[in-house]
């Protein structure tokens, strides 16, 4: 079990410090800081994920996603990938906290296909701020601007056998 | 938007072909499809009725992903025509613009500019 982090108290002169108070003051609030509220997810699935959605959408309706507890500090979220637009079309990804997407307007990464490309690589890191402590979810979204956009999900794809990786993870 | 998730354990879908033939049969209620991890999910307009649900989900049930959409298959017609040409010409000279001299000037033009063209064309199936 993650431990629970308690913010640091101002010590006194004289101030009887007891057992409790080191434990949940020094071994607790160490514990936590050492294993942060923390997860990830690796795509390894049975076939990669295709979308004609020019509309926002889950990436996968039920992967994808990941939910942590966090005690009320920043969170850093990192998701990498291997992607194949339709000709002259771009896929857009975006990263959605508890279902309310963080980028705006065309998300927070864009991937463009021209004729002389056969897919593209991409990556990002966001730092997302104001949230409160709790039970939080982070999923991917996308959409493409026309055709059939592609995500390879290490699905046995000849060349194109990659795993992409999504990881969030309380950083302050 | 409702998103309609079906569980798909028939392999390969044909996701262009599928979102055609969804939106052929339902128009613009169908905003689009996403498919992987062994399921298709319909993404429709919150207006769709549930009897259009019911034959979207059908359309999903019967999909053949041999069956190709409009554009594969003039992609396919593009392939094998080029296919034959090839064939056709496989092992032919390239154009000598030089075999032109003497000629009309237009057609000399013309044969410089087709000797043009083929290398780069050969430049890009090379990809130089």
């Amino acid at each position: 079990m993650t431990a629970q982090w308690t913010a640091p108290v101002t010590w006194n002169t004289n101030q009887l410090v007891t057992a409790s108070d080191l434990n949940q003051q020094l071994r607790d609030n160490l514990e936590f800081l050492k294993a942060p509220p923390s997860g990830n997810y690796q795509l390894n699935q049975g076939s990669d994920y295709q979308t004609t959605a020019t509309g926002w959408v889950n990436v996968d309706a039920s992967n994808l996603s990941i939910t942590i507890t966090t005690a009320g500090g920043d969170v850093m979220v990192g998701f990498h990938g291997v992607c194949a637009p339709a000709n002259d079309q771009s896929i857009f990804f975006d990263i959605a906290l508890d279902n309310v997407r963080q980028g705006g307007d065309d998300g927070v990464i864009a991937c463009r296909r021209t004729s002389t490309q056969s897919a593209v690589t991409f990556s990002f890191v966001r730092l997302l701020t104001g949230i409160n402590a709790g039970a939080h979810s982070f999923r991917i979204q996308w959409r493409v601007s026309g055709g059939t956009g592609t995500l390879y999900a290490g699905a046995g794809t000849t060349y194109f056998d990659v795993h992409s990786q999504l990881w969030a993870r309380e950083v302050s | 938007m409702q998103d309609i998730v079906i569980e798909y354990g028939k392999g390969v879908v044909n996701t262009e072909a599928l979102d055609e033939s969804l939106r052929a049969a339902l128009g613009e209620q169908v905003v689009g499809i996403t498919t992987g991890s062994g399921h298709v999910t319909l993404h429709l307009s919150d207006e769709t009725p549930p009897e259009d649900v019911i034959r979207a989900r059908a359309l999903v049930a019967a999909h053949d992903p041999t069956q190709l959409s409009t554009r594969q298959q003039t992609i396919l017609q593009r392939k094998q025509r080029l296919q034959v040409v090839r064939r056709d010409y496989k092992g032919s000279v390239d154009l000598d613009p030089a075999d032109f001299t003497g000629s009309d000037p237009l057609l000399l033009a013309l044969a410089r500019k087709v000797a043009w063209l083929e290398g780069e064309l050969n430049a890009l199936r090379d990809g130089l």
